[in-house]
C-alpha cells in the first residue's frame, strides 16, 4: 500500500516530505484504532484468559445448556405432587412481572414529567426586570438537573436493594426504588426531546397575546408527543427486563422462578421462563412499532 | 349555503376524517392494562411485623454514618476510612475492573453486531437490496428473507434478555470470571446495538448506496463503503452511550461474585456494615457520573444532541 | 378615499431601530400607520423587513427610540395589558408557524389562544363549540379550503398550509395583520389570489393590513402605500403612483459588496 501511495503523484518530483500521513490515518480510522486498542489494554488489565474457561465440566454443562434450549419444559422436571401446574406458574410470573412495571411506570412517567418540565428552559417566559423570578427560574433548573443526575447514576437494582435492606422484602418498596431512576431518565430525555423541536408554533403564540404555559404546552407538545411516546415504549420495555431482574433479589417475578429453577440445573424450565420472556418483549416491540407507524413523526 | 347546510356537511366531514382504530383501541388497552395493574390484589409484602420494619429500618439508618464519624462526630475523621476503602476494601481496583469490563463487553458487541448489520435492515437483507434486484430466484429471496429474519430475531432475543439475567446464568455454568461477565454484557448490548443500528441503515437516505448497488457492488462493500461512513457520528454516539450504561450494569454485575463494585457491595450488606454499603453505592454513582461526563464530552464533539 | 375624520394610528414607530450585536437591522426610523391602511414593504432580502414586522407585533424590542403599538407605548407596558395589545395584532410568519400534529380547524383555534386561559384554550381544543366550529367553516369557505376542516395539517399541500396560517389569523379578529413574505413560495397566480384576498378582507373589515413582498409588481399592484426598505434605512414611504422607476431599480441595485455579505439578518 505505501509503495502505490509512492508511485501516485509526479514521478519526477517524489517530494518526501508529503508523506499523505492525512489519509493512512484519516480520523475515522483514528478512531477505531484507539477503541480497539483500548479495549484489547482493559482486557489484559482485567485478566481476561477465555482459555481458562473451556475446561471439561464447563464444556458439559454449557452443552447441557444450549441443547435445552430446543426443548423448553413444558412441566416441572421433578414435580412435585400437590404443587400448581408448570405453566400455570408460568403465567402467573409473567403477569406478576407484567404488573410490576406497569406499575413502576405509572408512577415515574408523572413524576419524570414534573422534573422535565422543570429541567427545560424551553417555556421560560422573557423577563427583563424581574431579577428574583430569574434566579428562581435558574435554581430551580440546578435543582432538578442534579437530582436527575443523582438518580439517574445509581443502578435501579441498588436503589432495590437499599430499600429493601431498610425496610425488608416489600414490592412496594421495589416499585419506588425502582421509580426514583427511572423517573430521572425519564425527565432527561422528555426534557430533551422537547428542546429539539421547533420553538416556532410557541413563539408565535406567545406573539399573539398567550400566557406563557398555553404556549409551551400548546406549542411544543402536540409536535414532540410521537417522540415523547416513542421513548416511553421503549421504557416500559426496559421496565419489564427490571422487574425480571428484581426476581433475584426477592420480588416474586419471572427471575425469581428462573432462579429458582437454575439452582436446581433445570436448564429446560429456565429456557420457557426465557423464552416466555423474549415472547412478552417481541409484543411490546410490535405493538410500539404499530403506533409509532400510525402517528409519523421524526426519526426513531 | 345556509346554516343548516353547513351544518349538515360539517357532520359530513367529521364522520369522514381520518381517524385510526387501533390507535383508539391501543389507548383503550393501555387504560384497561393500567387499571388492572393498580386493582389485581395486593403485592407481596414483607414477612416480617409493623415494628419490626420500623426497628430495621432505625439500624439501617443508624448505620449508614461512617463508624468514626459517628464516634467523634466530625467528618474529617472519616477521610482515612474513606482511603481505607479505596485501597485495601479494593475500591480503586474495583472501580477500574468495572470501567475495563464495561469497555471490552462494548467493542465486542459492537464489532460483532456490525457484521449483522447489512443482513438486519429491512431494505438491505433481501433479494432486491434498495430496490436493485439481484436476481428473480424464488429460492434466493425466501433465503434473504430467511436471513434477514433470523438475524432480526437474534438482535431481538439477545436483547430481551437483561445482563444481569445472562451474568447469572453464565455463571452458573462457566464459574466466576470476568471473562463470563463481559459475555454477558457484550450478548445483550449486541442485540440492542443491532437494533440501534438497523435502524440507522433503514433510515440512511443519501442514495449512495443505491448507485454502488446499481454498479454491480455487494452488500457488504457498499454498506462499508457509503452506509458505513455516512452514520459513522451517529453510530459512534450510539456505541458510546451502551458504554455509559455497560459501565452502570458491572457496577451492579459485580454482585454475581467477581470483584467489581457490586461483589463489594454485596459484601458489605452481608456484614451488615451499612456506612460500606453506601460508600460503595456513591463510589459506584460517581463512577456513572464520570462515564456520563466523558460520553456528553464525546457527543458534544460529534455535535449530535440527543442521547438515548 | 374620504380621510376627512382623524383615524387613529395602529403602529407608530419614532426613530426606532433595532440592533443585533452592533449590527444595525433596522435604522432608526419614523412610521406612523393608521387603522385600515395597507402597506407593503419592499426591498431586497436581510434588508430589515422582517425586523421592522416584528418590531410592530413586539416580538423583538427596539434597541433606540420608541414603538408605540394601539397608543400603548411596548417598552412600557407589561402583563394584562401587552397580552391584551398582542391578542389583537394577528402576525403569518413567513414560516407559517402551524402545528402539524393537529387538524386544521384545531391550528385555527389557537388564533384565539390570547384571549382565554390555558384551561379554556385545552378545552377548545378538545371539546369545541359548534359555534366556533361554523365560524373556522365559514372562514374556510371564503378561502376556497373547506373541505380540509378536519383534515390533518401535515397532509396539506404548501398553497394550502399559508391559508390555513390565514384563516388562523382572520379567525383572530384582530385590528391589524402583520404578513411576513406570504408569498414567496407560491406560484404567481395563486400569490395574486392571496395578496388579492388579504386586502379584500382587509378593507371590509377595517383592519390594518401590513405585508413585506418580494415582488415590486405584486405590491404595487394591490397596496396604496409602499415602503422601501434597504440596508435597514427607508428609502422611501408613498403611493406607487408618485414613485418612478429609478427609484425602484435603486432599491434592488445590489452592490457587489451586498451580493457577497448575502444580506444581514
Amino acid at each position: 500500500m505505501i509503495e502505490k501511495f509512492l508511485m501516485m503523484g509526479n514521478a519526477n518530483n517524489i517530494n518526501f516530505n508529503k508523506f499523505p500521513i492525512e489519509q493512512i490515518f484519516s480520523r475515522r480510522r483514528k478512531v477505531l484504532i484507539t477503541i480497539a486498542s483500548v479495549a484489547i489494554v482493559c482486557s489484559f488489565l482485567i485478566g481476561l484468559n477465555p482459555v481458562r474457561l473451556l475446561n471439561g465440566n464447563n464444556l458439559k454443562l454449557a452443552g447441557e445448556f444450549i441443547g435445552a434450549a430446543f426443548t423448553p419444559a413444558l412441566d416441572y422436571e421433578n414435580p412435585v405432587p400437590g404443587t400448581e401446574p408448570f405453566l400455570i406458574t408460568v403465567i402467573e410470573s409473567v403477569l406478576m412481572t407484567l404488573r410490576f412495571a406497569l406499575l413502576a411506570m405509572s408512577v415515574s412517567i408523572p413524576i419524570g414529567a414534573l422534573l422535565a418540565f422543570f429541567s427545560t428552559t424551553a417555556w421560560w417566559p422573557k423577563v427583563r426586570n424581574k431579577r428574583g423570578l430569574k434566579l428562581l427560574l435558574i435554581g430551580t433548573l440546578i435543582i432538578s438537573k442534579s437530582w436527575i443526575t443523582f438518580a439517574r447514576s445509581i443502578h435501579e437494582l441498588m436503589w432495590g436493594i437499599l430499600f429493601i435492606t431498610a425496610m425488608g422484602i416489600s414490592t412496594t418498596a421495589a416499585i419506588i426504588a425502582v421509580s426514583i431512576p427511572f423517573s430521572g431518565i425519564l425527565a432527561k430525555i422528555y426534557s430533551e426531546i422537547i428542546e429539539e423541536h421547533s420553538r416556532e408554533a410557541q413563539e408565535l403564540f406567545q406573539s399573539i397575546g398567550a400566557g406563557f404555559f398555553s404556549s409551551f404546552c400548546l406549542g411544543i407538545i402536540p409536535q414532540a408527543l410521537p417522540d415523547l411516546l416513542s421513548y416511553t415504549f421503549y421504557r416500559l420495555e426496559c421496565a419489564l427486563r427490571t422487574a425480571t431482574v428484581f426476581g433475584f433479589i426477592g420480588i416474586e417475578t419471572i427471575g425469581y422462578r428462573i432462579k429458582l429453577s437454575s439452582d436446581e440445573f433445570h436448564y429446560h424450565e429456565v429456557w420457557t421462563y426465557l423464552y416466555v420472556l423474549f415472547g412478552s418483549i417481541a409484543m411490546l416491540e410490535w405493538w410500539s412499532r404499530s403506533i409509532r407507524k400510525r402517528l409519523g413523526g421524526s426519526a426513531n | 349555503m345556509t346554516p343548516a347546510n353547513r351544518l349538515l356537511r360539517i357532520k359530513e366531514l367529521h364522520q369522514s376524517r381520518s381517524k385510526s382504530l387501533f390507535l383508539r383501541f391501543s389507548l383503550g388497552f393501555a387504560i384497561l392494562s393500567l387499571a388492572w395493574a393498580w386493582s389485581a390484589g395486593t403485592l407481596h409484602e414483607s414477612v416480617l411485623s409493623k415494628e419490626q420494619r420500623g426497628t430495621n429500618l432505625e439500624k439501617f439508618i443508624g448505620k449508614i454514618i461512617p463508624d468514626p464519624t459517628r464516634e467523634s462526630g466530625q467528618w474529617i475523621d472519616s477521610l482515612p476510612w474513606i482511603t481505607n476503602l479505596l485501597t485495601e476494601g479494593q475500591g480503586l481496583k474495583a472501580t477500574g475492573i468495572t470501567f475495563g469490563l464495561a469497555t471490552v463487553a462494548i467493542t465486542i458487541s459492537g464489532f460483532f453486531a456490525l457484521l449483522l448489520l447489512p443482513l438486519s435492515a429491512r431494505n438491505f437483507g433481501t433479494q432486491r437490496p434498495l430496490e436493485i434486484i439481484q436476481g428473480k430466484n424464488i429460492l434466493r429471496s425466501l433465503y434473504w428473507f430467511a436471513i434477514n429474519k433470523s438475524s432480526r430475531v437474534l438482535f431481538l432475543f439477545t436483547r430481551s434478555l437483561p445482563e444481569y439475567v445472562l451474568g447469572f446464568l453464565l455463571i452458573s455454568i462457566l464459574g466466576p470470571d470476568p471473562w463470563v461477565l463481559v459475555l454477558a454484557l457484550a450478548i445483550h448490548n449486541f442485540g440492542i446495538l443491532g437494533r440501534l443500528g438497523s435502524e440507522l441503515v433503514e433510515n440512511n437516505s443519501s442514495g449512495s448506496a443505491r448507485i454502488m448497488l446499481a454498479q454491480g457492488g455487494g452488500r457488504y462493500s457498499s454498506f462499508i463503503s457509503t452506509i458505513l461512513p455516512d452514520s459513522f457520528n451517529r453510530m459512534l454516539v450510539y456505541f458510546f452511550y451502551r458504554w455509559e450504561t455497560c459501565i452502570r450494569e458491572s457496577t451492579v454485575l459485580g454482585m454475581l461474585g467477581i470483584v467489581s463494585l457490586g461483589y463489594l457491595i454485596n459484601d458489605a450488606k452481608a456484614g451488615r456494615d451499612f456506612d460500606r454499603m453506601l460508600a460503595f453505592i456513591l463510589l459506584g454513582a460517581l463512577i456513572v457520573i464520570i462515564g456520563d461526563i466523558i460520553s456528553s464530552l464525546v457527543r458534544h464533539k460529534l455535535r449530535i444532541t440527543r442521547s438515548e | 378615499m374620504n380621510v376627512t375624520h382623524e383615524r387613529p394610528d395602529t403602529f407608530k414607530l419614532e426613530s426606532a431601530g433595532r440592533n443585533y450585536e452592533n449590527i444595525s437591522a433596522l435604522n432608526p426610523t419614523t412610521i406612523s400607520i393608521k387603522q385600515g391602511e395597507r402597506v407593503a414593504i419592499v426591498g431586497p432580502s436581510g434588508s430589515g423587513k422582517t425586523t421592522l414586522l416584528s418590531l410592530c407585533n413586539s416580538t423583538v424590542l427596539a434597541s433606540s427610540g420608541k414603538v408605540t403599538v394601539l397608543g400603548n407605548e411596548l417598552g412600557e407596558t407589561s402583563g394584562k395589558t401587552l397580552k391584551k395589545i398582542r391578542s389583537k395584532i394577528a402576525t403569518i410568519p413567513q414560516n407559517l408557524a402551524l402545528v402539524d400534529s393537529l387538524r386544521v380547524w384545531q391550528n385555527i383555534i389557537t388564533g384565539q389562544i390570547g384571549c382565554r386561559g390555558f384551561l379554556g384554550n385545552l378545552i377548545d381544543l378538545i371539546f369545541p363549540s359548534k359555534n366556533k366550529i361554523l365560524q373556522i367553516y365559514s372562514i374556510l369557505e371564503r378561502l376556497g379550503i373547506e373541505e380540509k376542516l378536519f383534515a390533518t395539517t401535515s397532509n396539506l399541500s404548501g398553497g394550502q398550509k399559508q391559508r390555513v396560517a390565514l384563516a388562523r389569523a382572520i379567525y383572530q379578529n384582530p385590528q391589524a395583520i402583520l404578513a411576513d413574505e406570504p408569498v414567496s413560495s407560491v406560484d404567481p397566480a395563486r400569490a395574486e389570489n392571496l395578496v388579492q384576498l388579504l386586502n379584500q378582507i382587509s378593507e371590509e373589515e377595517n383592519i390594518t393590513l401590513i405585508m413585506s413582498l418580494h415582488n415590486l409588481e405584486l405590491a404595487k399592484a394591490h397596496f396604496p402605500r409602499l415602503i422601501g426598505l434597504r440596508n435597514g434605512e427607508v428609502q422611501f414611504d408613498s403611493n406607487p403612483a408618485n414613485l418612478n422607476e429609478n427609484k425602484f431599480k435603486e432599491l434592488y441595485t445590489l452592490s457587489d459588496r451586498e451580493i457577497l455579505d448575502d444580506g444581514k439578518c
